[in-house]
């Protein structure tokens, strides 16, 4: 993604073709929403929707994604994504251990993201990795790229809504299988040894994925050397920063939203909301009966901090691919690559339910919260990854061979 | 390079989901400050994984109350009842 512009221009200014309608829209929204957000709710309610843009910014311009890392890892045996995402949770997890311990600040009560350990998740993060390979992006993948115009992540997302919503009808049932219940390491071993023993691990795969690139290589990859200036706005950051930044960020989250970062609890509120709004009662199946959910589904979703956050992350990626003039690429989307989305968004939605959240509610900061289900989660999505790589050439996209 | 039918897609999603955010807060108004303070910072707007049992609205909170379920009504009628939300067998 780095632009030829970039490559080719040696002098210091640069020409940055911003594309000038998006900038203004997508700015104009921001700002409104602010402003909207601040009056009906709060003016902490308000700062996750700028957070969320900070987030999409991050991911945009770090082209930071789960999904590709991770194929880049089993497929070429290149692990610098990989190593950035563990480099991001261990930062998190440092900060966030301590203050989950604590238990508030400043009269903010903090709860992790933390869940059980059960059957559903081992299920549900096996579809979810399944889907993101097909889908081409994750929980926090598919938010941005659809920020950045990406009409083949349009529907990935519509997709990931309708599976997410199919998820709250069924994950009752899902929850009556085996499970321990929710074990929260920091809790369990105290925080310095959760800290020390989550960053062995973290460090562990590090280690795995840089000895595994080794052997393929002789040498690790290297970030490309930024020049210039103009990659602020342009891209590409390099994906450490973006990780590290990524990792104050869901730190941020936590202090102003009183719970880590989360994505997909939103896209099963926004379905339910259509949903009603077409006249199935969904305020009768039993998720929505649930004290948090009920009181989600009976209010605005700019009172949702998921789905502000949500929207942020979209409104900061549109910016983004504004400022460095990439917004809505044109892009062919054939049918077998339609159809790719439509499954991938669906398993990812459906399996995100499933197993308490995607790559970010589970992944990240269940792991940077200690909580081992987001341990499980990993390897079980990872495991559903290969498949979904092997899956891909089925409808015409790269596989192990790659293109 | 960015195309005038995408974005003209982009923009007819955004102004979608506007309207529709938009009717939402209408009818679904948000409670005033102090309830919605009270209810996002202590019994928790928190999304599907958050801790508090009281305050999980799809995780933690769930899988305890629907484990004690089954052997609540039979064996032990006394047994301290769990938090909600309601147990529904199914």
């Amino acid at each position: 993604m780095m632009s030829d512009v970039a490559m080719n221009t040696p002098q210091a200014l640069p020409r940055i073709a911003i594309d000038r309608a998006p900038v203004t829209v997508a700015g104009a929204v921001l700002v409104l929403g602010f402003v909207a957000i601040t009056a009906l709710v709060d003016l902490r309610q308000a700062a996750l929707l700028l957070v969320g843009a900070l987030f999409g910014l991050a991911l945009y311009h770090g082209a930071f994604g789960f999904t590709g890392g991770w194929r880049n890892m089993v497929v070429n045996k290149r692990g610098r994504g990989m190593r950035a995402q563990m480099l991001m949770i261990g930062v998190a997890t440092i900060a966030m251990m301590p203050l989950l311990a604590a238990g508030s600040l400043g009269g903010q009560a903090l709860v992790g993201a933390l869940a059980p350990v059960g059957v559903s998740v081992l299920v549900g993060a096996a579809l979810f990795g399944l889907g993101m390979q097909l889908g081409g992006g994750c929980g926090s993948g598919t938010l941005f790229t659809v920020g950045g115009g990406s009409s083949r992540m349009l529907v990935t997302l519509v997709f990931f809504i309708f599976g997410a919503l199919i998820g709250t009808a069924h994950l009752p049932w899902w929850l009556l299988q085996p499970s321990l219940p929710a074990i929260d390491i920091g809790r369990e071993l105290g925080v310095g040894a959760g800290i020390g023993v989550t960053i062995i691990a973290l460090a562990l795969v590090a280690l795995v994925t840089a000895l595994i690139e080794k052997k393929a290589h002789g040498t690790l990859e290297r970030e490309p050397a930024p020049q210039g200036w103009n990659w602020i706005w342009q891209g590409r950051w390099p994906l450490i920063g973006a990780g590290l930044m990524l990792a104050v960020l869901n730190v941020a989250t936590l202090l102003l939203a009183g719970h880590p970062w989360s994505v997909t609890f939103g896209f099963g509120l926004w379905g339910a909301k259509i949903a009603e709004a077409v006249g199935v009662n969904v305020a009768s199946w039993e998720f929505w009966t649930w004290a948090g959910p009920k009181a989600a589904l009976e209010t605005s979703v700019l009172a949702d901090n998921t789905s502000v956050l949500n929207f942020g992350v979209i409104l900061g990626a549109a910016l983004a691919a504004s400022l460095a003039g990439k917004f809505a690429p044109k892009v062919k989307v054939p049918l077998a690559s339609f159809l790719a989305a439509a499954i991938g968004g669906v398993l990812m939605g459906y399996g995100a339910r499933l197993s308490f959240g995607c790559n970010i509610g589970a992944l990240f900061s269940g792991i940077a919260s200690g909580s081992l289900h987001g341990w499980l989660w990993f390897a079980a999505a990872f495991v559903g990854s290969l498949g979904g790589v092997w899956a891909r050439p089925l409808f015409g996209l790269d596989g192990f061979k790659g293109k | 390079m960015s195309t005038g039918r995408n974005t003209l897609l982009f923009g007819a999603a955004l102004a979608a989901t506007a309207a529709a955010v938009a009717v939402d807060t209408y009818q679904n108004p948000v409670p005033p400050a102090p309830v919605a303070i009270a209810g996002a910072r202590v019994a928790g707007s928190a999304p599907c994984a958050a801790g508090a049992v009281s305050a999980a609205p799809c995780a933690a909170g769930a899988p305890v109350v629907k484990k004690a379920a089954p052997a609540a009504p039979l064996a032990k009628p006394q047994k301290k009842a769990p938090p909600p939300p309601a147990v529904k067998p199914e």
